[in-house]
């Protein structure tokens, strides 16, 4: 963090001076959480990728467990960054980036994300399983209207829709149960991190 | 962590998770019968796009088979329309998942090259589809 302007070894004192101020242990520790599960979200988008084709723009959203994961540990912010982030990233190493391809995926994951955000804070009582469900839904629907937006403006290209929604409500309730039961398993793991005594040597 | 607004339910999810998946398994099912009803009835005739252009119109159900070279964005895909069926079998595209994704002979079925534009539908009489661009 710059709080004032360099200074060289030569200058008099009376030159404003660089002071780095040292960031919280708390905030690192949050940029690596979220560099982890950036790496750990890009390796299942590459790895989706590999996958031989269920469908001519299917894929499981296994990276979207991580959004859930994020957005329950790093909350909305990091969540809404890491699912743009990864697939901008992603699309590097995959090599489709600024394809139709990349324009779809970003759009859907981002039009995802928004709504699980919305979800998770105004609806009561859902869990992540109903969150990655609508998130799912969202990342479908947006697809479809980016694709007859800006490449094939035919109405006759949603007559794919209801089947890819159906398969997309499917995986996005699987992948919602999965982010669940990893949520619930690290809540319990910081949990017990948290009682161990200060000054007990980790690792 | 920062989990306040999130509930921490079952594994088979919440009610609410439960009546989400309700709608959305209605809405789809509803979407479904509309899309069907739609894309028409009667003989199936077999639209090729690329983009907003119509390129071709053949009867799925022709007499002598069909091979339709498509010309999209990337180069040409190759299409055939023989014994009620309608496949790209060649594609320039890296995927080459719309190859992959097969025949289709249902009316509103259809295959997709996204990175060449090209579309290829089977719908019903014009009359319906007609019904469906309004």
């Amino acid at each position: 963090m710059v709080q004032s302007s360099i200074h060289s070894p030569g200058q008099s004192s009376a030159t404003p001076r660089l002071i780095l101020a040292r960031p919280s242990l708390e905030g690192m520790q949050r940029k690596a959480q979220w560099m982890a599960l950036l790496m750990l979200a890009v390796g299942i988008h590459v790895l989706e990728s590999a996958l031989p084709g269920l469908g001519p723009w299917f894929k499981p959203g296994l990276a979207n467990i991580i959004t859930l994961i994020a957005l329950v540990m790093l909350g909305p912010k990091e969540a809404l960054m890491l699912a743009v982030a990864r697939v901008v990233v992603g699309s590097l190493f995959i090599g489709t980036l600024f394809t139709p391809t990349f324009i779809m995926s970003l759009s859907g994951a981002m039009a995802a994300a928004l709504i699980m955000l919305a979800a998770w804070r105004s609806i009561p009582g859902i869990s992540l399983i109903g969150i990655s469900l609508l998130g799912a839904v969202a990342h479908m629907l947006v697809q479809f209207v980016v694709v007859e937006g800006l490449f094939i403006q035919q109405q006759a290209l949603f007559y794919l829709l209801p089947p890819f929604l159906l398969v997309a409500s499917i995986t996005g309730w699987l992948n919602g149960v999965a982010a669940q039961y990893i949520t619930d398993h690290l809540r319990s793991a910081m949990d017990s991190t948290s009682e161990v005594p200060t000054g007990t040597a980790h690792g | 962590m920062n989990s306040s607004s999130v509930s921490p339910g079952k594994l088979s999810g919440t009610w609410t998770d439960r009546v989400l998946l309700l709608i959305v398994l209605c809405g789809i099912a509803f979407g479904w019968m509309h899309i069907r009803q739609l894309a028409g009835s009667g003989e199936a005739m077999v639209d090729v796009y690329y983009g907003q252009t119509l390129l071709a119109e053949y009867p799925l159900h022709a007499d002598t088979p069909v091979h339709f070279k498509a010309e999209g964005e990337i180069g040409i895909s190759d299409i055939i329309i023989a014994d009620g069926n309608v496949a790209i079998t060649e594609s320039p595209c890296s995927s080459k998942r719309c190859v992959l994704a097969g025949h289709k002979h249902d009316i509103g079925g259809t295959l997709v090259c996204l990175p060449n534009r090209i579309l290829v539908a089977i719908r019903g009489d014009a009359q319906a589809f007609d019904a469906m661009l309004e």
